[in-house]
């Protein structure tokens, strides 16, 4: 593997919620990935930047995940292999557009599930908007439980409580707020 | 542990596959029969989807900016190569430039008061927190924390400091006190009530207290200070590291 590689897979600070080596990394390959986007896909730039953007992300979530714990590639060709699947999926998506274009409304109110489904992606888009208000200490728990997936012990060390339980406690009373806050949000909008 | 904190430890155990077989096809079947609890599960996920879209978009947002800092990259280069001959148009452009931002840097608010409004945020009453029912009006206004969270800080800080001279406060008191402090403004108390708990570096306090510190002398046009406690932030890994990095780029 190459020295600069070396120097940038920080897999550790990564873990540690550390986003510099991943910005890194944006900057160090950015420029190759789109261009090859755009030869090999003849895709629009944004999307290729958006798509490598995606990339990163990924590369972010299997490191918290777990997923990866030590590079057997290259760190370009992991790269790429999520970039090169994530486009693959935006393309399918946009010929599942076309396709349904002629579908109009009415023949969606006809499947609940569909219904379900678009109110589901409604109450998710409304803890995401809930969550920019959430104040501290909510938010590192929260952060380091379900998007870093740390465990309580872990939390315990990095916030300095006495012990697991304590952190479990906190996390318990964060999550119970913000699920108030949603509920209490869109009580009239019959959501829940 | 109540009875909705048992349930949704119980789902996240369902969702995260660490139930055994028997419990699994217990929880399962009675996801089949319970409505209510279909609901809770379903909630727990669309909660989860959406904190986790959250944190992905604030690297979003900071690789958009790297993007950004990209594309203005070859800009700075073109000009660096033509540099060398000022055209009169571009030395109108420039003294015209320097104006706006003498205008902008006369109308800006000095940098303290901005990283303070940037940077605060109220921290969360977890020693107490209020609950809508079943709580009089005595109980309530008995407890410092709860007065804090109900935003009424001048009676809060009246409990507190009763409690203060009585000699029976620990570091939460001690915090929470020097935050009712800073909401009202009075940010020498608010210093020296944070510092106290800052100093003890003790518990899960340690690092909010030295935070709030850090802010509190913000407030109080006390930069050097400032910049020496959020070097310490800054200096291992903590919540407030990253922000801490931040102030000090700006400070510098």
């Amino acid at each position: 593997m190459a020295g600069v590689e070396n120097d940038l897979i920080d897999l550790k600070s990564i873990k540690a919620g550390d986003d510099q080596p991943l910005i890194n990394i944006y900057k160090l390959y950015r420029q190759e990935f789109v261009t090859w986007a755009l030869q090999r896909y003849k895709m629009d730039k944004d999307d290729a930047i958006d798509i490598f953007q995606d990339a990163i992300i990924c590369f972010q979530r299997n490191i918290f995940q777990g997923k990866l714990e030590q590079l057997n590639s290259s760190l370009k060709t992991y790269l790429y292999g999520i970039g090169k699947n994530l486009i693959r999926d935006k393309m399918k998506k946009n010929k599942r557009m076309v396709k349904n274009h002629h579908i109009s409304e009415i023949d969606h109110i006809q499947y609940p599930e569909v219904i379900e489904s678009i109110y589901s992606h409604e109450r998710s888009q409304l803890v995401f908007q809930i969550m920019k208000k959430v104040q501290e200490p909510c938010l590192s728990i929260l952060k380091m439980f379900y998007y870093q997936s740390l465990s309580m012990k872990e939390i315990a060390e990095k916030l300095n409580y006495k012990n697991e339980n304590v952190a479990k406690t906190q996390k318990l009373r964060c999550l119970n707020l913000l699920k108030k806050k949603v509920k209490d949000t869109y009580k009239k909008d019959d959501l829940f | 542990m109540d009875h909705n904190d048992q349930l949704i430890d119980k789902i996240e155990r369902y969702l995260n596959g660490e139930m055994d077989r028997s419990e699994k096809e217990t929880f399962e079947a009675a996801l089949q029969n319970d409505k209510s609890l279909a609901e809770s599960v379903t909630l727990h996920q669309e909660t989860m989807h959406g904190i986790n879209q959250f944190f992905a978009h604030q690297l979003k947002q900071s690789l958009q900016k790297a993007e950004k800092d990209l594309a203005d990259q070859p800009d700075d280069q073109r000009l660096g190569g033509r540099g060398k001959k000022m055209y009169w148009w571009m030395g109108l452009a420039a003294s015209l430039l320097v104006g706006i931002v003498l205008i902008f840097l006369f109308n800006q608010k000095p940098v303290h008061q901005e990283i303070f409004a940037t940077y605060y945020r109220p921290y969360l009453n977890l020693v107490s927190p209020l609950e809508r029912s079943g709580e009089s009006a005595e109980e309530f206004n008995q407890d410092p924390f709860k007065l804090y969270e109900s935003g009424d800080f001048e009676q809060a800080i009246d409990l507190f400091e009763k409690l203060k001279n009585e000699g029976t406060v620990g570091n939460e008191h001690l915090f929470y006190l020097g935050l009712s402090y800073l909401e009202t403004d009075q940010v020498d108390e608010a210093v020296e009530n944070l510092l106290l708990v800052a100093q003890r570096n003790e518990g899960f306090l340690a690092n909010p207290s030295q935070w709030y510190l850090a802010l509190a002398y913000v407030k109080a046009e006390q930069l050097q200070a400032a910049q020496e406690a959020f070097e310490e932030l800054a200096g291992y890994s903590n919540e407030y590291q990253d922000q801490a990095k931040e102030i000090l780029e700006r400070l510098r």
